[in-house]
Formats: C-alpha cells, sequence, structure tokens
C-alpha cells in the first residue's frame, strides 16, 4: 500500500523539464546564440513545480496481534509476547523480553456486569478458587454467579467459598464496606481501602491493580456519580 | 472565561466532551475482546443521497469506474445459484427444524459440574445416604459369596493390569484401567456356577443414551456415550421400603445461591425432546442393572475429580432409570409403584466409586414431594500403589514389584454389587 502511494505520486512527474524563462539580453551584440537550451543549467536555488511526493515510507513489519478471540472464556488463551517491539518491529521500549512462556487468562474488569440485561440491579457471585496469574502481579479469583464463570483480581484476604457483592446502587446512607465487594465510590465510606477503580461508570477497572495497591477512598468533596 | 486555561477552556467550549457523553453511558466502554484488525471491516454507510425519498441519485454505475461526485452505487445481492463444498456455510440456527425458542441444559459425559454431587442431587431430585444400602453391605459380608482364593485372583488381576499385559515398561492408564475393570467383571462372572441366574446378564459398550426432564420450568436433558452398561432381563428389586421412600418428602433439597442449576450444563436451542434408552425394543436384556464408568485420562488435569465423577455416575444412572420407568410405566410424571434401581461404579483404575439409585418418582417438576434416593460409596482405594519398577536403594530392594496397600473390602463391595438381584432370586428358588 505504501509502495502504491509512492508509484503514484512519482507518477505525476514528467519526464521533460518545462519550458524555462526567456534567456535575458546577451552582453554581446550581435551574436547569435544558438543552443540556448545546452547553455541553461537549472540553478539550485529555482526547484522544479510538481506535486507533493513523499519518497520514503515506514515499512510494516509482519505483526498480527495474538489477541484475536472475541467471545470470552475461562480457560486460559495461549499469547504471543512481544519483546518491547511494537507493530513496525523495532523496540519501542528496552528491556522487556525473555522469561516463561505464559497463557493469559482472561480478566473481567467490568466487576458490575449483570449476567442478562433484563435482571439489572446488585448481584452476588461465589468465590470459586483464588489462583496465581503469570501475567500480572495480583492473584486472580474464579468466582461463579448464576450460571456464568469469570476470573475478577483477588483482594488480600479473598478465599474459596466468599460471596461477594456487586452493586451499582447509591443510597443515603454509606454502606458498610466487605473485603471484595464492588460499589460506586459515592455509596462507600470516606476512608475505606479500594482498588481497581474506574474513571466512569461502565468503563471497567483501570487504576489500582497491580499486588500491594490500595488507595484511601476520600470523598471530602461531593461528585456526581451514575 | 479568561481565567480559564487549557482544559478547563475546553471543557466550558465542549461541554459534552468533559464528563459522560450523554446521560450515564461512559465516553468509552469496558474493554472489548479482540482487536480491531481481526474484526470484520464494518462496510461503509451509503451516501447521504439515499436518505432523500423519492429522489433517483445519479451514480457511476454506468461510467464503469469511479467518479469523484457522482454517488456510489449499491447494487441488489447477487445469488450465484451454488456454492463450493469448500465455503458452504451451515444455515442458520433459527432455520433449523429441531430449533425451540425454550433453551434446553444438556448433560453430557465431559460436562464437569462446578458443585458437583450436590449439584446433581438438586436436578434428579434425590437424597443422599452415605455408604451402600444394607442388602448390599449384608452380600458383601456373607462369606458364601466370597470366591476363592479371592484376594490372591485380585492382586494378579491388578498386576496383570498395571504390568504384564502391556510390552511396555509402565502401562498407560488408558491401557490398564478398561483391562483392571473387564478382569474384575471376568472374575465375578466366575460365580456363575453358584449363581446360575447371573448367566441372565449381558455387558454392552458404547451406547449411546437420552432421556429429557423438566425441574422448575428448566428443560434438562442427558445424553451421550457413557460406558459400559450391564443389562439384565429381570428388574432389581427396590431396596428402600415404602416408609423410607414416604419419609423423603420431608426432606428438603440444598441450593447454591447465588450459583444457578444450570452452571455447566450446555445450553442449546436445537435439541430433540425424546426418551432412548439406546437399545431397541424387544431387546432381551432391557433392565439396566449396572453402567461403569472409567476415568482414562493421563493427566490429572484432563481426569475428572472424584465428586465430578461421581456427579456424571449419578446423572447417567438417574437417566437410565428414568427412560426405563417410562418405557415400563408411561410418560405421566407421578410416584411409581414399583420403584427402579440402577447400580453404578465408577473408577480411574486405582480408586473406585460405588452408587446404588434408587428411582421413586418421575414426577420431578416442582421441589416437593416424594425424592428420589441415592447411596454412595466414595473413594474405596483397591491398593494404595503399584510398583511397575522394583525400587533399589544402595543394592537392595526396598519396594518390590506389584501393589501396595491392598484394601480386600473394595473388591467384596464390586462382587455384592455384581451379584445383587442375582443372589436373592437363587435364595427365593431355594426356599
Amino acid at each position: 500500500m505504501a509502495l502504491r502511494a509512492l508509484t503514484r505520486s512519482l507518477a505525476s512527474l514528467s519526464l521533460a523539464p518545462p519550458a524555462a524563462a526567456a534567456p535575458g539580453p546577451s552582453l554581446l551584440p550581435g551574436a547569435q546564440v544558438t543552443n540556448n537550451v545546452l547553455l541553461q543549467l537549472p540553478s539550485a536555488s529555482i526547484l522544479l513545480p510538481c506535486r507533493p511526493i513523499l519518497t520514503s515510507v515506514a515499512l510494516s513489519a509482519k505483526f498480527v496481534s495474538w489477541k484475536s478471540r472475541t467471545k470470552y472464556t475461562i480457560t486460559p488463551v495461549k499469547m504471543r509476547k512481544s519483546g518491547g517491539r511494537d507493530h513496525t518491529g523495532r523496540i519501542q521500549v528496552h528491556g522487556i523480553g525473555g522469561g516463561h512462556k505464559q497463557r493469559y487468562r482472561m480478566i473481567d474488569f467490568l466487576r458490575f456486569r449483570p449476567e442478562q440485561e433484563t435482571k439489572p440491579g446488585p448481584f452476588e457471585e461465589k468465590v470459586i478458587v483464588v489462583r496465581y496469574d503469570p501475567c500480572r502481579s495480583a492473584d486472580i479469583a474464579l468466582v461463579a454467579g448464576g450460571s456464568r464463570k469469570r476470573w475478577i483480581i483477588a483482594t488480600e484476604n479473598m478465599q474459596a467459598g466468599d460471596i461477594i457483592l456487586n452493586s451499582d446502587h447509591i443510597g443515603r446512607m454509606a454502606v458498610a464496606p466487605r473485603e471484595g465487594d464492588a460499589h460506586p465510590l459515592g455509596a462507600l465510606p470516606v476512608g475505606t481501602l479500594i482498588n481497581n477503580v474506574e474513571s466512569e461508570p461502565g468503563r471497567g477497572a483501570q487504576y489500582i491493580r497491580a499486588a500491594g495497591a490500595g488507595n484511601v477512598c476520600s470523598n471530602s468533596r461531593p461528585r456526581i456519580q451514575r | 472565561m479568561a481565567l480559564a486555561s487549557g482544559p478547563a477552556r475546553r471543557a466550558l467550549a465542549r461541554p459534552g466532551r468533559l464528563g459522560l457523553g450523554g446521560c450515564g453511558a461512559p465516553r468509552r466502554g469496558a474493554y472489548e475482546w479482540g482487536v480491531r484488525s481481526t474484526r470484520k471491516p464494518e462496510p461503509p454507510p451509503p451516501d447521504r443521497v439515499y436518505e432523500i425519498p423519492g429522489l433517483e441519485p445519479i451514480t457511476y454505475a454506468g461510467k464503469m469506474h469511479f467518479m469523484p461526485g457522482l454517488a456510489r452505487p449499491v447494487f441488489p445481492p447477487w445469488d450465484p445459484g451454488w456454492t463450493h463444498p469448500k465455503y458452504r456455510r451451515p444455515p442458520p440456527i433459527h432455520e433449523h427444524p429441531l430449533y425451540k425458542d425454550q433453551p434446553c441444559y444438556t448433560f453430557h459425559q465431559r460436562c464437569r459440574l462446578l458443585e458437583g454431587v450436590k449439584q446433581a442431587l438438586w436436578l434428579t431430585k434425590t437424597k443422599l445416604i452415605e455408604g451402600l444400602p444394607k442388602k448390599v453391605l449384608s452380600l458383601v459380608e456373607d462369606p458364601r459369596n466370597h470366591i476363592e482364593n479371592q484376594d490372591e485372583r485380585v492382586l494378579n488381576v491388578i498386576s496383570h493390569a498395571r504390568l504384564w499385559h502391556s510390552t511396555e515398561d509402565i502401562p498407560k492408564r488408558e491401557t490398564y484401567c478398561p483391562v483392571i475393570v473387564d478382569n474384575l467383571i471376568q472374575l465375578c462372572k466366575s460365580q456363575i456356577s453358584k449363581h446360575p441366574s447371573l448367566a441372565r446378564r449381558i455387558c454392552a459398550k458404547s451406547y449411546t443414551s437420552c432421556t429429557t426432564w423438566t425441574r422448575e420450568s428448566l428443560l434438562l436433558q442427558v445424553r451421550g456415550a457413557s460406558g459400559a452398561r450391564l443389562s439384565a432381563r429381570d428388574p432389581l428389586p427396590p431396596l428402600a421400603s415404602r416408609e423410607e421412600v414416604e419419609a423423603t418428602e420431608k426432606h428438603v433439597l440444598e441450593t447454591f445461591d447465588p450459583i444457578s442449576p444450570t452452571v455447566d450444563l450446555r445450553e442449546c436451542n436445537v435439541y430433540d425432546v425424546k426418551d432412548d434408552t439406546g437399545f431397541r425394543e424387544g431387546y432381551p436384556y432391557p433392565h439396566p442393572h449396572t453402567l461403569y464408568f472409567l476415568e482414562t485420562a493421563q493427566s490429572r488435569r484432563h481426569r475428572f475429580q472424584p465428586d465430578q465423577l461421581r456427579a456424571k455416575m449419578l446423572l447417567f444412572a438417574f437417566g437410565s432409570a428414568l427412560a426405563q420407568a417410562r418405557l415400563l410405566y408411561g410418560n405421566d410424571a407421578k410416584v411409581l409403584e414399583q420403584p427402579v434401581v440402577v447400580q453404578s461404579v465408577g473408577t480411574d483404575g486405582r480408586v473406585f466409586q460405588f452408587l446404588v439409585l434408587q428411582l421413586n418418582t418421575t414426577d420431578l417438576a416442582s421441589n416437593a414431594g416424594v425424592k428420589n434416593l441415592v447411596w454412595v460409596d466414595s473413594d474405596q482405594l483397591l491398593y494404595q500403589h503399584f510398583w511397575c519398577l522394583p525400587v533399589i536403594r544402595k543394592k537392595v530392594v526396598v519396594e518390590p514389584v506389584g501393589p501396595t496397600g491392598f484394601q480386600p473390602e473394595t473388591f467384596k463391595k464390586f462382587l455384592a454389587l455384581y451379584l445383587h438381584g442375582a443372589v436373592g432370586v437363587k435364595d427365593c428358588s431355594e426356599a
């Protein structure tokens, strides 16, 4: 595709140079000036007018991302390590590469995701197993609710058999926080340690996801939540 | 206004961008699986000219090449009339003749239930009793039922299956598990001279069965090929008395909120509601006696956990019992006068699980009423470990070749389950 752009722009160039400006009056009167064309050399300052062309283009490597799976599953998925290389094949970030082969477990970062659209509202889930995840520093927990199972980031004292609550409801009173539950920030009392925070409801957790991370919820000024 | 700068000024200029973009919906949704390059590209939107009704857009279709300024032509979809077999797609699910709106939750032989036996008990409306029934236990302890040199012969069977019958140094589970079960059944069959009614039985492998029932507005189905089935000409007598059966009415089935009972079952909309025992009419051995389930996967991850194996045994035994009950007594949902009893043995070559199911009722839609009964004896080791190669430390044989930790009780239970139904007949005929 890059080559096509290059050839298209080069095709707009014509082989013959355009007609030069008429020669100025010669110093020798009476002498016939023949072969004007040969004597006229284009100076470096005069650029031939032509359409803008590009003579170089970045070559993209044969890079296909391994993230081709569109359906969610709890089975580990094979992944390809990047080694710090980007889609061109050059190193973008140094110091990355090697290490044990890993399989990716698809983590659901949107905690409040009801199984069926027809049943909105807070729902509970049960923790089946908490296990090590090679792709991140935090442990992950397999939780089951209704008839679906998914992986989430496990909190510190989460154990198999716990019941966790996922809620999007903000009441007048702050909720008594339990470890592992998911609530909007407006429903939590000031001073609770929180992790897996999303910047807007429905976006999915993007902040405070690593092991040992935890932030203190400080609602010093009221913010409008969903 | 002049004091604001940067993002604040942009926010004031375009109030919709900062904050939520439209009534609670996030600006960008949660992560969607699959990179954009692997997703199917969207078709380009049609030209705005087509939105004006009654107007005939001028396209470059007649010119046979693109012309800037003219509309993009929209052609009717072309049907070539035939498809190459390589590119033939199956018709959409909705057009399948067996498509139904109500989903059916199917259990097949590779389903691993999350809650194991608890979930299987809820799905089959059954009450669990630990340990084998008294009648079978009396057969276990009765010395008249024992084979001569029983322990020695069982040890030979184990050594044959685990070491002798294959040329490899250490035979794999796929080879030794079926061999051990076949040899144990062969040992049980040697009692045919003492109990002639044992001859009225036949073993069948690779049969497929299918049963459908409703459970609290959920349509459930058990289908698939499970292991071997021992069928008999005569049905097994019921084990629990009528009083015990009526006492199950008070029993409340265990639920496992917040998990739904259909977790790990395959939800499908294309299914056939039928009851199939796996055998045609007029089969000389119609009554199911025992089902044998083998767990032959080599690695521990692929093998079923004991709890999951027991759940599978229970569901398949229930499936065959229900199909037989419907064949004998009709499709109505009622409490059975003559309960149907089916036994089940599951093993991975070393650990045995025994199960006896008594089907008391076919009324499974509601949670109230008489429940079915199941007696389960779980995790019976036949032997602790088998050394295929001798363990030699400092030129001394520490562990010889052969099984260690042999438990004769397990084979006695296996034999008792085999003889159940045949010994009683002989006693009746004797008396």
